[in-house]
């Protein structure tokens, strides 16, 4: 490749990290390492991959679970690390603010901040919490950086009420495969015709958007796939494109004030039943609670994944207990110097839990946030701790419709029970999204576990739900009907579907250079 | 009888946000730090709780000192089961240190009792110490001015219908306490369990409604100049960053695919290190100014508090004698030892070499079983009638609780865990004062570096300045005094009928002694690996391995919790109630590096750290952390040597 001003190297030790994820199940390999300090390098490090053909991978975090970073075809990888400043001078309205090691551009009045890349949800946070202000969008991962949550629209147990990364993104520059940069502003002239239009370097790019009925999207949350649809703004092509479409080098965020705190209730059902009608009552809003807001998240734990739990946490009720549903609601101080919600909204909530027979319960107030944030980490970590001794675990990321969710989780217990291997489930069931997992103990376990999760898969699809709420697709694949491996976005939108995809990503990406591998199968691309 | 739970509203320390850190204004900014509930009070509150539990009528009331928001923690002990709470806040009381704190805080638990809030019979649970002071003061101090016995270092709890017993850490092994009548004070260690991080939203409910009483000075009786700043007999004249000893902690990661090949470089580079350096221990001699001629401030002798540890002196005590000693010259005073128990011929030489000129034999008071009350008032005593100028005690478990007890009975100022003494003149505040002593603590979970001096309004008035000082800080020098003369003294009869009962269990003698500190490579066990099986068959075998590599002896240490299930006897113990250490090499075998344990190991030059936990605290202050599964790593590293040749 030819001179570049970006700092490169080709030294195998400092590769080594950028060649696997937190899958642990993707390797890849590459010959050097870009690392652009500034939008200017980055762009100039894409134009001239574009231009020698090089296929490029983009690093962020690299906290993906799906390989999406992970260089499996070789070339190169551009990690945005050093962008840790958006390298300007903060507009009229703005101003520059430090912390963690990263520079950012505040708009407190405004509500909306200029950042970088390469900022990690964490420090975002940290910078932000001085000025009272959040950014929603609260992935499990607070390491990820920005530059990943935007390319996989990431999310997590608020986007239950904040939605996910999509809905927070007001402005987006991305350097696109060729090199040019582009700006997408949220509001912008939406798709007409079959194609949506944007502006790069100065002229009009079009691109093509698949027919009806070649590629419709579930209605639920959702991360699998481009995001294609009629009258769709431009700036959603590049949220969720998991790095196939453009390289995000610089994002303007919405912020909210911050709540004031945060109680968190786990409360204890005897039955799966009174559980789900609880958290129906919740999501329909027929609780008709005068004194909570909103509820900020709604997340479940079946009675085996308690039992998981249990190790960390001994004192969780085993009696009678079928089921666990976390929540956090917000509230202010109502008197000096109480750490607790005022004596009505609590009473409130007992009642609303009287109702669905709630067996007990624990209330944490806002100030002990990191023993419910360890609450909740206690059960991966048990999980991991399992299946380290054995065979891997299979986890699914299903989300269906609300209407479709019970029988979804029937088809859940139905196809697990019947093919014997050990799973538990626990997930965001405010948004109809459960993660089961399977815990094999041995190979041929694993083998029935995957034919399990792949029908089910299907039957998540063909309840109008998808495949993958917020992990996204990378390089994954799944068993296919002739227990043959396929592409794993092909279950949701079936070779058509991935042949749509890969017109829109030939329409930006002419050369095939940039995360290939990534939704669709190299081979589609030629 | 009820129960009074001291609560501690304090900074959070194991969340201190990065901004905190203010390099222009100061090493750590107070108000940018989250407050919390002192976790030890949690447990103590956890204690009260079981107790309660067993008890019909018995009512728990807890009790703060601290500003308006301490409520907070008065309202979160009510919702976790305390019948209510009452919050000392007033302007008067700011600024005080440990002695005006225990007094203000005696004064109101009288006042309580007066009231009716509490029974006339009761008994003062807390923490043993707070995260931010770490002094463990305030508790003695408080049974001090309660007049009652102090039942430190409760580790568990068995109570039903019929008594309470505590099984607290002594010495010697542990002490199983059934306390008689109130008023007395018990402190939770951290081995106590914590509250649990939830309530229900029916306790919540109740917590809401039910009233936090609030006093100010007005409504306690007591004597305005022991409150407050002016109350208070110690003043901090500097705060700064500690000296960071170390580079930043080398990371090597065991799932990294060259973990070999980096392994191996790590042992190269440890032997290499190991053969070619002399001088082991990271403690550094103090430079100390000349000290100037004229009247000084304080007069009287330097004296230091020697301890024993089974039959033989403790090795602390020479660090403490040879501090008093070099006192001593520097101040042209007299240099003396106290030790309690009778008079013992081998002592009196290990202390005349290590420069004493007096030693007192304490008799007439129990050894066996640790009385703090009892031990703190013959030494009171001692130290009226000796009228010192410097009292100089070892921070140990014993000597971290019996000097706030003393210092409370002389009403003298004391300064608890000192790394540092030095000799120097305070000329401000209108206050000039000649040769006094400089002592220097870290505090607020070794944060922040604080310099202590004790000055009153007359000259020191018979007072003595005190300080208790940490094990390993201080160098030991032998220099012998010239002459030694030695004295009994008979503490006077003391009336200890509490109606309590101790029991001590000594640890089981040992087969054979080792002396961990003789050793210049030490290999140390922590939880994570302490069973019989592990440490036969990964351990022994990374230790022979080593000492073939490095061709030296290789001694095997562990924590407190490996010897108190009984894997190991008690001389291999590191930390604050074992021995302390200073290697050249430390190897942490799944040591989380609780300040317990670092305490006996900190001064080695090379520490590196084998354990799972990228955030275990011992990462904090090692020098090469392997991060991985010990059982994994370890016959990996022993493998490696193997191939690397001896």
């Amino acid at each position: 490749m030819k001179e570049v001003t970006a700092a490169r190297t080709a030294d195998a030790e400092r590769l080594r990290n950028y060649l696997r994820d937190e899958s642990s199940t993707f390797y890849g390999h590459a010959d050097e390492l870009f690392l652009p300090a500034n939008q200017a390098e980055l762009a100039d490090v894409v134009r001239a991959a574009n231009e020698s053909h090089m296929l490029l991978t983009v690093s962020g975090g690299g906290t993906s679970i799906t390989g999406s970073r992970v260089p499996t075809n070789g070339g190169a990888v551009v990690s945005v690390e050093r962008m840790t400043s958006t390298g300007r001078e903060p507009p009229t309205g703005f101003k520059e603010v430090h912390g963690a090691g990263f520079d950012i551009l505040l708009n407190a009045a405004d509500k909306t901040a200029i950042v970088p890349p390469a900022i990690t949800l964490s420090a975002l946070d940290e910078i932000l919490a001085r000025s009272g202000l959040l950014y929603p969008p609260d992935p499990t991962e607070m390491s990820a950086t920005m530059g990943g949550t935007v390319a996989t629209n990431a999310s997590g147990a608020r986007s239950f009420h904040y939605g996910p990364t999509r809905a927070w993104i007001r402005r987006l520059r991305v350097v696109l495969p060729t090199g040019e940069m582009a700006e997408l502003h949220r509001g912008e002239p939406a798709a007409k015709k079959g194609t949506v239009h944007f502006t790069a370097a100065g002229r009009t790019v079009g691109v093509p958007l698949p027919p009806s009925g070649e590629y419709d999207m579930p209605r639920t949350k959702n991360a699998a796939g481009l995001y294609l649809a009629p009258g769709m703004e431009p700036i959603d092509l590049f949220i969720g494109c998991e790095g196939l479409l453009g390289v995000v080098s610089e994002v303007q965020v919405d912020l909210v004030e911050r709540p004031d705190q945060t109680l968190t209730v786990v409360a204890y059902f005897g039955s799966c039943d009174d559980a789900f009608g609880f958290v129906d009552a919740a999501v329909s809003d027929s609780l008709k609670l005068a004194e909570v807001p909103h509820f900020l998240s709604l997340e479940y734990f079946d009675r085996r994944s308690l039992d998981f739990m249990r190790e960390a946490h001994p004192h969780i009720p085993k009696k009678n207990v079928a089921a666990a549903v976390l929540f956090e609601v917000p509230y202010s101080e109502f008197e000096r110097h109480n750490p607790y919600p005022d004596t009505c909204m609590l009473s409130e909530v007992e009642e609303a839990l009287a109702k669905h027979r709630v067996v007990s319960n624990w209330a944490v107030p806002g100030a002990r946030r990191e023993e419910v944030r360890l609450f909740r980490h206690s059960l991966p970590e048990a999980v991991n701790d399992f299946v380290r001794r054995r065979s891997g675990k299979i986890g699914s990321d299903m989300a269906v419709p609300h209407e479709q969710f019970r029988q979804m989780m029937r088809a859940y217990e139905g196809e697990s029970a019947a093919c014997g291997v050990r799973f538990l489930m626990f997930g965001h069931i405010g948004d109809d999204h459960i993660h089961l997992n399977y815990l094999p103990e041995n190979d041929e376990e694993a083998e029935r576990a995957k034919m399990a999760y792949s029908r089910l898969a299907k039957t998540a699809v063909g309840l109008g739900g998808t495949i993958s709420a917020e992990h996204g697709v990378g390089k994954k694949c799944i068993l296919g009907e002739n227990g043959r491996l396929i592409p794993y976005l092909q279950v949701l939108y079936g070779v058509r579907g991935l042949r749509a995809i890969a017109r829109v990503k030939k329409a930006l990406d002419p050369n095939g250079i940039l995360n290939v591998g990534n939704m669709v199968p190299p081979e589609m691309l030629t | 009888m009820d129960i009074v739970l001291l609560a501690k509203f304090v900074p959070d320390i194991d969340r201190i946000p990065a901004d905190a850190w203010d390099r222009e204004r100061g090493p750590l900014v107070r108000s940018r730090l989250e407050m919390a509930f002192n976790p030890l009070d949690r447990a103590a509150l956890r204690m009260a709780l079981e107790i309660k539990a067993r008890r019909t009528g018995m009512r728990i009331v807890a009790l703060s000192m601290g500003p308006p928001g301490a409520k907070k923690i008065l309202t979160e002990a009510i919702a976790y089961g305390a019948d209510s709470a009452v919050l000392l806040t007033d302007r008067r009381f700011a600024g005080a240190d440990t002695i005006a704190t225990a007094y203000t805080l005696s004064r109101a638990i009288k006042s309580m009792s007066a009231a009716g809030i509490i029974d006339a019979d009761f008994a003062v649970l807390c923490g043993m110490q707070s995260p931010d002071g770490d002094t463990a003061q305030v508790p003695a101090q408080t049974a001090c001015f309660l007049d009652g016995p102090l039942y430190p270092y409760v580790c568990g709890l068995d109570v039903d219908e019929e008594k309470i017993e505590f099984k607290c850490l002594n010495s010697v092994g542990f002490q199983r306490v059934v306390p008689g009548r109130g008023p007395f004070v018990a402190t939770a260690t951290r081995l106590c369990p914590d509250l649990p991080f939830y309530v229900d939203l029916a306790a919540m409910r109740r917590a809401n409604e039910t009233q936090v009483l609030v006093w100010g000075k007005d409504d306690v009786e007591l004597d305005n100049r022991r409150i407050g700043l002016e109350g208070s007999r110690t003043r901090v004249i500097e705060i700064f960053e500690p000296q960071r000893k170390h580079q930043a902690c080398e990371v090597l990661e065991a799932e990294g695919e060259d973990f070999a090949a980096r392994s191996a470089e790590l042992l190269r580079r440890l032997k290499t290190s190991f053969s070619t350096s002399e001088a082991g221990g990271r403690a550094q001699a103090e430079a100390e100014p000349a000290v100037v001629p004229g009247r000084n401030y304080y007069t009287g002798d330097c004296v230091a508090l020697w301890e024993f540890a089974g039959r033989r002196l403790a090795p602390v005590s020479f660090e403490t004698a040879s501090a008093a000693a070099r006192m001593a010259r520097k101040l042209r005073c007299g240099s003396a030892a106290v030790v309690i128990g009778p008079e013992d011929r081998r002592a009196v030489e290990d202390l005349q070499a290590h420069g004493a000129g007096k030693v007192y034999f304490v008799e007439g008071v129990e050894t066996e079983k640790f009385r703090v009350r009892q031990q703190a008032k013959a030494i009171a005593a001692l130290v009226r009638k000796l009228r010192p100028q410097v009292v100089i005690v070892p921070a140990t478990l014993t000597g971290r609780v019996l000097a706030p007890y003393v210092s409370a009975q002389l009403d003298c100022g004391l300064t608890a865990d000192c790394s540092a003494l030095h000799v120097a003149d305070f000329n401000r505040a209108h206050v000039r004062a000649k040769n006094v002593l400089y002592q220097t603590r870290p505090a607020l979970g070794g944060n922040i570096m604080a310099t202590i001096v004790s000055i009153y309004e007359q000259p020191g008035g018979g007072r003595p300045q005190m300080a208790t000082v940490r094990p390993g800080a201080l160098p030991v020098r032998k220099a012998p005094a010239e002459t030694c003369t030695v004295e009994v003294f008979r503490a006077p009869e003391l009336r200890e009928d509490f109606g309590d009962s101790i029991r001590v269990e000594r640890r089981a003698e040992e087969e054979k002694e080792i002396d961990l500190e003789d050793f210049e490579v030490i290999v140390c066990v922590g939880m994570g690996v302490g069973d019989r099986q592990t440490i036969a068959e990964v351990v022994e075998p990374f230790r022979a391995a080593l000492e073939r590599f490095l061709a030296t002896p290789v001694g095997l240490g562990c924590s407190r919790a490996i010897v108190d299930a009984g894997v190991l006897p008690h001389s291999h113990q590191i930390g604050q109630t074992g021995v302390v250490v200073k290697p050249k090499i430390y190897f942490g075998l799944g040591v989380s590096g609780a300040i317990q344990h670092k305490l006996g190991m900190e001064n080695s030059r090379t520490i590196v750290s084998i354990n799972r936990d990228p955030a275990a605290s011992i990462h904090g202050f090692a020098d090469h952390a392997v991060v991985g599964e010990v059982n994994s790593i370890v016959p990996r590293l022993t493998k490696a040597m193997g191939g690397l040749g001896g």
